[in-house]
C-alpha cells in the first residue's frame, strides 16, 4: 500500500462534524441528539442575555422535527465581509466557528459554547429551515442533507417583527435514533428559565394527542431555583438568602438556602453552562461560607473554643445553593470540561459571600442561629463517623484480609485496566465468575435490595454489611475522604437483572454513587451492563435481544420463520458462556457510561425518587406513566 | 488484552443519571403498580393471588380433590405463571387460606397456617397441604366456557386469564391490602350478603349513590369479628374511599368472689392478636404506666379467643381498660384506601364505584358466557337435526352407504341431492349405531332437539335483552349469597368519642391545700389518716418560713376548682391538674397553673363538679357590694381567668 499526498484529506466545511459527531455533540446516542437542541437554545438564550431577547418557544414537531424559536433581533442577514456573496446567517449557519461570540462586541457574554455553533446542528440535519424576522422582512433560508443550501436567502414578505426561528429534522443516518424526548428537554429548559431571570421559556410537544404545553417563567430567578431545588425535600427555614454583586470580573448571583437532610447539594454554573466539577467561583463560594459561618458564631459567643469546630462539610451539610457567574471569557478546564479556571472569579465570589452573607445572618439572627444548630449537629455526626469508619478500618486489620470475602478480584492492580462488576444475587455471581476474565475482571456479588441512601444518614450507612463491601472494594473512600489515588477499578459495571427488580437495585446503586462517592460518576467510572431480555432460537443460531423494542424488530425482521423466544428473568438463567458472550465479554458486550452533566437536576431526580417526598414522586409517576419501557408481568 | 484501551470495548454508549434513573425508576414504580402490589377491580385479585388460584385449577387441586401439598401448588404457580420468589408465593397462598386473614377463605388448607400471632408461621410448603375452597371455584369457575381473555404468561409457554369470571364481587368481600410505589391500597373485608345485596341494587338502580349503598353495606366486616366505633369512618371511607375506621376489642368485666374484678377479652381488632396485646399489657405494667393490673393470661384455645387481665381489688375496672384501649392495640385504626386497578390504572373507588366495576364486569362475564352456551347449543342442535332427519329417511341412506365404495364417497352421496346433509351431520349420521334405529332412541332425539331449541331461545332472549341478563346475574348472585353467606361478625357501635383524661385518671377524694404565698398541692385524702383520741396529728405540709396553710378544700379529681382572686378574677382548674404531692410537701407555686397577675392572691376557691343551670355563686365585697351569677357563666376554661366582679378601688 502506497501512501502518498492524494491519501491526505482535508475535510472542508462541515464534512468534519459529519465524519466524527462525537467530537461535537459527544455521541450519536440520546444525549448528543438533546445536545442538538440545547445548542440552538443556547444561541437564543444569548439574545436574552444581551437584553434583546424575552421569550423562547421549543415545539417538538409531529413528524420529528424541532423548532426554536426566539424574540431576538436576528441574525444578521447581509452579505459577510470575508464571504462576498453569502449572508452572515449561511456563514454561520455553514462555518465552523462562526458567530458572533468568537469576538467582537455583537455579545458581551456568551454561553453558547457547548459545542462550536449552531452550524454542527445543521450538520447533522436531514433538514433544516431558518426564518428570520429583522430588518422589516421575513428571510428563509433551507438546508438538506447535513447542511447543503438549498439556495440563497430570500426576503420572503415583508415583516414587523424580530427573532430567529430554526426548526431542523435530525439525519436518521447520524443518530442511533431520533426520538426527542420531552422529560428530558423540560428539566434543561426549565433551568435555562431558573438561570435567566424573567426569560419566558415556553415548551410545546405535538407529538402526542393532546399536545404537551409546558411554560417556565421565572421572576424570582435563583431564588425559586433553590426552592424547587427544596421543594422536595424540608427547609430548615423559609427565607432563601439571595446574594448579587456586579464587578470588574463579571457578574456573581448566589441564592440558598439549608434544608433538614444530610447531603450538599451546591450547584454551580458559569454563563448559564453546569459546572459540574465546581472551579474557582465553588472555591470561592465555600471558603467564604466556612468563614462568615465562623465569624458569626465567635462574634455572637454561640461556639466556644472547646467546643468541636465548624468544618466545612458541616455547615454544608443539607445546603442547597447555586452560585452562578456571568463573565466574558470562560476558561473551561477538567475532564469534561466543566470546571471553571478563572481565578479572577474566585475572589470576585469569595468578596461577595463574605460581605453579603455576613450582613444577612446579622439581620436575620433566628435563621442564622438554626444554621448554627444545624452546623454543629452536624459537627457532631462527623466525629461519630470519624470513630464508626475508624473502627471499620481497625476490624478489617485485624482480619488481615482488607477485601471483603466476597469479593472475587481481579489479578491486575492497575485501576485503568480493571473492571469491578457488582452482580446481583450470589446465584448470578457464580455465573460470573466464570464469565470473567480474571486478569481484568473483579466480581462482587451484592444480595437482594441495598439499603436507600438517600434516607439514611452516614452512621447507619456505614454499620451497613453490603454497603461496606461495596466501599472497601471499590477503595476509594466515601464523601470527603475520596481519593482518587485509591480507586481500585476504573469501570465499576452494575450488571442487574434485566427485569423491573434489577431496574430497582440499578437505581439503588446509583443512588449510593451520587450519594456517597460521586467523584466516581463525575469520573466516568460508573457503567451499567446491558444483559439481554430474551434470546431467540432459529435452528441452531442464537440471538440475545436486549428488550422488547428490540425483539419487535426481529419480529418484522423474521416474519414467517418459525422460532422459539426464551425470556430470561434473572441472570441465573443463563449459562456463564451466555452471560459472558453478551454482557461481559469487551468485544461483543454494550454497555452504558453514566454521566452527571448536571448535578443539580440529578440531585432534584434522586430527592424526588428516593426521598421521603411520597406526594412528589406519586405526581411524578402519573405524569410519566407513558413513558414507561416495559413492565413486569 | 485490555492494553489497547477503548478498542477492545464492544460498544459504550453514554447515558445522563438522570435519565437512567427515572427510566429505571419508572419501570420498577408502573410495574410494582400495575403488576404486583395492587387488586384489580373486578376480580379483587392481585397477579400473584390470581395466578396461583389458576395453577391450582389447572393442576385439579379442587374443592371435590384430595389436598396436595402446598410446594406442588407454589411450583406450578412459579414455574408456568408467576417466575418470583417461591416464598412470596407460598406467603400468598397462605394467607388466603387463613380464616383470620379472609373473611372468606379461597384456598382450604390442611395443617398448620399459622396464627395471628405474628410469631406463629405457617409450616413449611413441604408440610402443609391445599386444595381451592369451594369460594375459590366460584371465581375461577365457568373459565373454559370463553368468559375472559387469556394472555400468553412471561415465556409465552402457556396461557393464563387476565381477570378471573369472579362470580361475586371479591374485591370487597375479602378486601386486601399492598404497598406499591408512591401509593398504597387498603381495603376491609365485608359481609358477603350485604355486598351481594348491595351488587343486586346497582344492577337495578346503575347510577347507584354511595348513599344509596350504605343501607346495604354496613360496613366493614372483619374476619376476627370485634367492634368498630361510629360511623363517621364508615361514611368518609365509603363515600370517597379514604377514611379511617376504629376498632376496638370485644371485653367483659368479671367481678371476682372477693371483689377483686378482671377484664376479659374475647374477640380483638383484624390484624393483632391476643399475644401482641398480652405483650403490649406486659411492658405498660413494667414502665407503670398503667396501673391495677395483677396479672395478664392468655386463656385461648380450639376456637375461642380470652385473654384475662386480672385486676388489683382497688382498681377501677373501667379505668384500666381505658388506658388499655389507648394504649394497646386492643382499639386500633384501620385505614381505609380504596384503591385499585381499574382498566390496567390505579383508583381511588367510593362504594358505588367499586360495586359499579364488578357490576360491569359481570355482565361482560355473563353476556360471553350465554354467547359460548349459544353457539354450543347451536351446534348439537345442528347435529341432532341431521341425525332426526336421518332416521325419517333411513331406509335410503342404508341404500346410499351400502352401495358407496368407501366412506368418502359416502359421506358425498349424504351431502349431496337429495339429502343435503353438512359434513358435520354427515360424518355423525356415518358414525351412528344401529341402535339408534330404535323407535325409544329416535324419540329421545326429537326431544333433545326440542329442548335445544327451547334453550336456544332462552339463551337468545338474555343476549337480546339487557334486563335479562341483569336478572340472569341478580339470580345467580342471590343463589350465591344464599350458598355462601354467613352472619355478620363486625358490630358496629357508637363511638363514645375520643377518649379525654378524666376517662383515664380514677375519681378519687383529694384534699386541695393552698398556702398564704401562693404554693398548692393535693394529696390523697387518705393521707390524713383517721386518728384516734388524743392524736398526736399528722403533719399537713412543710410550708416554708412565715407561710400559712389558707385554704384547704377536699373535693376529688374529676371536680373544677374556681379560684377567686382579690382582683376580681376568676380562674378554673380540674383538680387532678393540680400536682398530687405527698402530704409532707410544700406544693408548686400556683402561677404555674393559671397565670396570675403580679401581686394578685386567691380569696376563694369553690369546688363544682357540674354547670347545672340554677345553681348560684353569691358575691360579697369588702365594701359591701354583693351579687349572684349563675354558676354556668364560669363554664369556660380560659387559663388566663375570667372577670368575675368588677371592682372599685381598694375594695
Amino acid at each position: 500500500m502506497a501512501y502518498t499526498a492524494k491519501d491526505i484529506t482535508v475535510l472542508k466545511g462541515l464534512e468534519p462534524v459529519r465524519e466524527r459527531p462525537g467530537m461535537y455533540i459527544g455521541s450519536t446516542g440520546p444525549s448528543g441528539l438533546h445536545h442538538l437542541v440545547y445548542e440552538v437554545v443556547d444561541n437564543s438564550v444569548d439574545e436574552a442575555m444581551a437584553g434583546e431577547a424575552t421569550r423562547i418557544d421549543v415545539t417538538l414537531l409531529a413528524d420529528g422535527g424541532c423548532r426554536v424559536a426566539d424574540n431576538g433581533r436576528g441574525i444578521p442577514v447581509d452579505n459577510h465581509r470575508e464571504f462576498r456573496n453569502k449572508s452572515a446567517a449561511e456563514v454561520i449557519m455553514t462555518t465552523l466557528h462562526a458567530g458572533a461570540k468568537f469576538g467582537g462586541d455583537g455579545y458581551k457574554i456568551s454561553g453558547g459554547l457547548h459545542g462550536v455553533g449552531v452550524s454542527v446542528v445543521n450538520a447533522l440535519s436531514s433538514r433544516l429551515v431558518m426564518e428570520i424576522h429583522r430588518d422589516g422582512g421575513l428571510w428563509m433560508q433551507e438546508f438538506a442533507k447535513g447542511g447543503k443550501p438549498q439556495g440563497k436567502i430570500k426576503r420572503v414578505k415583508a415583516s414587523k417583527q424580530r427573532g430567529t426561528i430554526i426548526t431542523f429534522w435530525p439525519d436518521a443516518t447520524v443518530f442511533e435514533d431520533t426520538e426527542f424526548r420531552a422529560q428530558t428537554l423540560l428539566e434543561r429548559l426549565r433551568e435555562m428559565a431558573f438561570l435567566n431571570k424573567g426569560l419566558e421559556i415556553r415548551f410545546s410537544d405535538e407529538r402526542t394527542d393532546p399536545k404537551l404545553e409546558q411554560n417556565y417563567k421565572y421572576s424570582g430567578g435563583l431564588v425559586d431555583f433553590v426552592k424547587h431545588l427544596n421543594g422536595s425535600k424540608d427547609p430548615l427555614f423559609k427565607r432563601v438568602i439571595s446574594l448579587e454583586e456586579k464587578s470588574q470580573a463579571g457578574e456573581v448571583e448566589i441564592a440558598m438556602q439549608w434544608n433538614t437532610g444530610f447531603y450538599e447539594g451546591i450547584h454551580s454554573f458559569a454563563n448559564n453552562i453546569a459546572t459540574t466539577e465546581g472551579g474557582m467561583h465553588e472555591e470561592g463560594f465555600k471558603k467564604a461560607l466556612t468563614n462568615a459561618v465562623n465569624r458569626y458564631a465567635r462574634n455572637k459567643g454561640m461556639v466556644k473554643d472547646k467546643d468541636v469546630s465548624l468544618l466545612g462539610e458541616d455547615i454544608r451539610e443539607g445546603l442547597t445553593a447555586i452560585v452562578s457567574v456571568r463573565l466574558r471569557n470562560p476558561q473551561f478546564e477538567g475532564q469534561t470540561k466543566a470546571k471553571l479556571g478563572n481565578t479572577e472569579m474566585r475572589s470576585a465570589v469569595e468578596k461577595a459571600t463574605n460581605e453579603k452573607l455576613g450582613d444577612w445572618f446579622e439581620e436575620h439572627p433566628s435563621e442564622a442561629r438554626q444554621v448554627l444548630n444545624k452546623a454543629t449537629q452536624a459537627a457532631r455526626a462527623r466525629v461519630a463517623a470519624r470513630q464508626a469508619r475508624d473502627l471499620t478500618r481497625r476490624k478489617s486489620l485485624l482480619e488481615s484480609a482488607a477485601m471483603p470475602g466476597k469479593l472475587a478480584d481481579c489479578s491486575s492492580k492497575d485501576p485503568e485496566q480493571s473492571e469491578l462488576f457488582i452482580v446481583e444475587g450470589d446465584s448470578a455471581g457464580g455465573s460470573a465468575k466464570r464469565a470473567r476474565d480474571a486478569n481484568f475482571q473483579a466480581i462482587l456479588p451484592i444480595r437482594g435490595k441495598i439499603l436507600n441512601v438517600e434516607r439514611a444518614r452516614i452512621d447507619r450507612l456505614l454499620k451497613n454489611e453490603e454497603v461496606q463491601s461495596l466501599v472497601t472494594a471499590v477503595g476509594s473512600g466515601t464523601g470527603e475522604d475520596f481519593n482518587n489515588a485509591k480507586v481500585r477499578y476504573h469501570k465499576v459495571i452494575i450488571l442487574a437483572d434485566a427485569d423491573v427488580d434489577g431496574a430497582h437495585i440499578r437505581t439503588l446503586l446509583l443512588t449510593f454513587f451520587f450519594r456517597q462517592i460521586p467523584e466516581m460518576l463525575k469520573n466516568g467510572y460508573i457503567y451499567i451492563a446491558q444483559p439481554p431480555l430474551y434470546r431467540v432460537d432459529i435452528g441452531k443460531e442464537h440471538y440475545y435481544l436486549k428488550d422488547d423494542a428490540v425483539l419487535r424488530d426481529f419480529d418484522a425482521a423474521h416474519e414467517g420463520r418459525k422460532y422459539e423466544v426464551l425470556r430470561f428473568k434473572g441472570l441465573g438463567e443463563m449459562d456463564w458462556e451466555e452471560l459472558k458472550v453478551t454482557t461481559m465479554d469487551p468485544a461483543t458486550r454494550n454497555l452504558l457510561q453514566v454521566s452527571v452533566e448536571d448535578a443539580a437536576i440529578a440531585d432534584e431526580i434522586f430527592s424526588m425518587l428516593m426521598g421521603d417526598d411520597a406526594e412528589t414522586r406519586r405526581h411524578f409517576i402519573q405524569e410519566n406513566a407513558k413513558d414507561v419501557r416495559f413492565l413486569d408481568i | 488484552m485490555p492494553d489497547d484501551g477503548q478498542q477492545t470495548l464492544g460498544n459504550i454508549e453514554p447515558i445522563e443519571i438522570q435519565e437512567e434513573m427515572e427510566r429505571s425508576y419508572l419501570d420498577y414504580a408502573m410495574s410494582v403498580i400495575t403488576a404486583r402490589a395492587l387488586p384489580d377491580a373486578r376480580d379483587g385479585l392481585k397477579p400473584v393471588q390470581r395466578r396461583i388460584i389458576y395453577g391450582m385449577y389447572e393442576q385439579g387441586l379442587r374443592p371435590d380433590r384430595k389436598h396436595q401439598k402446598s410446594a406442588q401448588a407454589v411450583g406450578q404457580v412459579m414455574g408456568k405463571y408467576h417466575p418470583h420468589a417461591g416464598e412470596a408465593i407460598y406467603a400468598a397462598l397462605a394467607r388466603m387460606a387463613q380464616e383470620f386473614s379472609l373473611r372468606y377463605p379461597l384456598i382450604d388448607g390442611h395443617g398448620n397456617f399459622g396464627s395471628p400471632d405474628p410469631n406463629d408461621s405457617p409450616a413449611a410448603q413441604r408440610y402443609t397441604e391445599a386444595r381451592l375452597a369451594p369460594l375459590a371455584m366460584e371465581l375461577i369457575g365457568e373459565i373454559e366456557e370463553n368468559t375472559v381473555d387469556l394472555a400468553d404468561t412471561y415465556d409465552g409457554q402457556n396461557q393464563e386469564p387476565v381477570v378471573l369470571p369472579a362470580r361475586f364481587p371479591n374485591l370487597l368481600v375479602n378486601g386486601g391490602g399492598g404497598i406499591a410505589v408512591g401509593m398504597a391500597t387498603n381495603i376491609p373485608p365485608h359481609n358477603l350478603n350485604e355486598v351481594v345485596d348491595a351488587c343486586i341494587y346497582v344492577l337495578d338502580n346503575p347510577d347507584a349513590k354511595p348513599n344509596d349503598l350504605m343501607k346495604y353495606v354496613k360496613g366493614p366486616d372483619f374476619p376476627t369479628g370485634a367492634l368498630i366505633l361510629g360511623r363517621e369512618g364508615i361514611k368518609d371511607a365509603y363515600r370517597t374511599g379514604h377514611g379511617s375506621i376504629k376498632l376496638r376489642a370485644v371485653t367483659d368485666i368479671e367481678e371476682g368472689r372477693r371483689g377483686e374484678s378482671r377484664i376479659v377479652v374475647t374477640e380483638v381488632p383484624y390484624q393483632t392478636s391476643v399475644e401482641v396485646i398480652g405483650q403490649k399489657i406486659a411492658e405498660l405494667v413494667n414502665e407503670r404506666k398503667v396501673d391495677g393490673i395483677k396479672d395478664v393470661r392468655n386463656e385461648s384455645a380450639g376456637d375461642t379467643t380470652r385473654l384475662v387481665i386480672d385486676l388489683r381489688r382497688d382498681a377501677n375496672p373501667q379505668v384500666v381498660l381505658n388506658q388499655l384501649y389507648k394504649h394497646t392495640p386492643m382499639q386500633s385504626s384501620f385505614p381505609v384506601h380504596m384503591l385499585a386497578l381499574v382498566d390496567g390504572v390505579p383508583k381511588l373507588l367510593n362504594l358505588a364505584q367499586a360495586v359499579l366495576v364488578y357490576v360491569a364486569h359481570e355482565m361482560e362475564v355473563v353476556k360471553r358466557r350465554t354467547e359460548y352456551r349459544v353457539a354450543k347449543a347451536r351446534e348439537r342442535a345442528h347435529i341432532v337435526e341431521g341425525l332426526v332427519r336421518a332416521l325419517d329417511m333411513i331406509d335410503a341412506i342404508i341404500e346410499l352407504i351400502r352401495a358407496a365404495a368407501d366412506v368418502d364417497e359416502a359421506r358425498a352421496g349424504l351431502m349431496a341431492k337429495p339429502f343435503e346433509f353438512s359434513e358435520i351431520q354427515a360424518n355423525f349420521i356415518l358414525d351412528m349405531q344401529l341402535r339408534r334405529l330404535t323407535q325409544l332412541e329416535g324419540q329421545k332425539l326429537r326431544d333433545e332437539l326440542g329442548e335445544l331449541q327451547e334453550q336456544i331461545k332462552e339463551l337468545e332472549s338474555i343476549l337480546r335483552s339487557k334486563k335479562k341478563l341483569r336478572t340472569v346475574i341478580k339470580d345467580e348472585l342471590g343463589e350465591l349469597r344464599d350458598r355462601y353467606g354467613s352472619e355478620r361478625r363486625t358490630r358496629i357501635t357508637v363511638d363514645t368519642g375520643e377518649l379525654d383524661a378524666l376517662d383515664l385518671i380514677e375519681d378519687e377524694e383529694v384534699i386541695v391545700v393552698l398556702s398564704k404565698k401562693g404554693y398548692i398541692k393535693t394529696v390523697a385524702a387518705d393521707a390524713f389518716r383517721r386518728q384516734g383520741r388524743g392524736g398526736r396529728g399528722v403533719r399537713g405540709g412543710n410550708l416554708r418560713g412565715d407561710d400559712y396553710v389558707a385554704h384547704l378544700l377536699p373535693t376529688t379529681a374529676h371536680s373544677y376548682l374556681l379560684f377567686f382572686s382579690n382582683r376580681g378574677r376568676v380562674y378554673r382548674l380540674r383538680a387532678h391538674e393540680i400536682p398530687m404531692k405527698e402530704r409532707t410537701a410544700r406544693g408548686t407555686a400556683l402561677v404555674n397553673l393559671v397565670s396570675l397577675n403580679q401581686g394578685e392572691q386567691i380569696q376563694a376557691i369553690i369546688d363544682t363538679r357540674t354547670y347545672e343551670d340554677g345553681a348560684y355563686l353569691f358575691f360579697a365585697t369588702k365594701k359591701g357590694v354583693v351579687k349572684k351569677t349563675r354558676i354556668s357563666e364560669f363554664d369556660s376554661s380560659i387559663r388566663s381567668g375570667l372577670k368575675a366582679i368588677n371592682l372599685h378601688g381598694n375594695d
